[in-house]
């Protein structure tokens, strides 16, 4: 049996609260977002060969230096042609939301 | 604008007239015949028919225009609630969870007000990118990222603080430029 899509619901499985960049300036950051949920998912999805679908409903906002360093840190690491490949954005709360997380998987090339 | 263009239908249309009365030789008379009846009862339809078409028509563009600054208006009102939600960030110190959440809603807010802003301009079957509305939605996301990307959640340092100040006055700036653009379509 195949997979046919992995999903993360970041408002479920993380939290609704996203933080900031890092994790020694708070709770629920972007670096601790990417290291638990979001690259060991992208992994599995990668080694499925399936699309891994990131489902940002339900939360209270995401600062930019939440999603940079989520996606942007994920593109850095696999590079943006690989991750903008996989990563399907699904977020009715925020329609432009999708649109910031693929520029700035496009230009994670640019180390903040 | 509407009455030179109603005023310029009308001597176009008299012009006409008179070309084509000239054109088939109609002669004048002082007698009034069911020929001559029936010509200005068909004048006047078509003047009626003209007239009503276009006040239709100017009419369904003044209802679509008012639509818009409505929209514009709610995007003036996330701005100056986003404004608001970001004082904290002027005081120097790190912002509070409750601080930090009420500054990403009000940041949601308004990024959703410009984007009912653009749905409605493509439901006025407007061309693309009719008030090069990209700018505007440059100009929020730049204030976006001043108010949450790093230093986010502060402390902001005053340069951060004149980034932010700078990036809402853009925003301003461009939703103003927008609203009058609206209301001179």
């Amino acid at each position: 049996m195949t997979i046919q899509r992995l999903e993360i619901n970041v408002a479920v499985e993380f939290t609704p609260t996203p933080g900031p960049r890092k994790r020694v300036e708070g709770e629920f950051s972007g670096e601790d977002f990417l290291a638990k949920l979001l690259r060991p998912r992208f992994v599995a999805a990668v080694q499925a060969g399936a699309p891994l679908r990131v489902n940002l409903d339900g939360a209270a906002g995401y600062p930019t230096s939440f999603l940079e360093e989520a996606f942007g840190g994920l593109a850095r690491e696999f590079s943006s042609e690989k991750v903008a490949g996989i990563i399907e954005i699904l977020c009715n709360d925020e329609p432009y939301l999708a649109e910031d997380i693929y520029k700035f998987i496009r230009e994670a090339k640019t180390v903040k | 604008m509407k009455w030179l263009f109603g005023g310029l239908l009308l001597v176009i249309g008299a012009l006409a007239v008179r070309l084509l009365w000239v054109a088939w030789g109609i002669p004048y008379s002082n007698q009034v015949d069911i020929g001559n009846c029936l010509n200005a009862a068909a004048t006047a339809f078509v003047a009626l028919l003209v007239g009503y078409l276009y006040a239709e028509r100017a009419s369904s563009r003044r209802a679509n225009t008012d639509l818009l600054l409505e929209c514009a208006r709610e995007v003036k009102a996330a701005i100056t609630a986003l404004h608001q939600a970001a004082l904290p960030c002027h005081r120097g110190k790190k912002l509070s969870p409750l601080e930090r959440i009420t500054l990403t809603t009000a940041e949601r807010e308004l990024s959703n007000a410009v984007h009912s802003f653009e749905h409605a301009t493509a439901c006025c079957k407007m061309r693309s990118n009719p008030f090069q509305l990209d700018k505007l939605k440059d100009a929020r996301a730049t204030l976006k990222d001043t108010l949450t990307d790093t230093p986010f959640p502060g402390p902001y340092d005053n340069s951060a603080c004149s980034r932010i100040n700078s990036a809402f006055k853009s925003v301003r700036d461009e939703l103003t430029r927008i609203t009058f653009d609206v209301n001179r379509r």
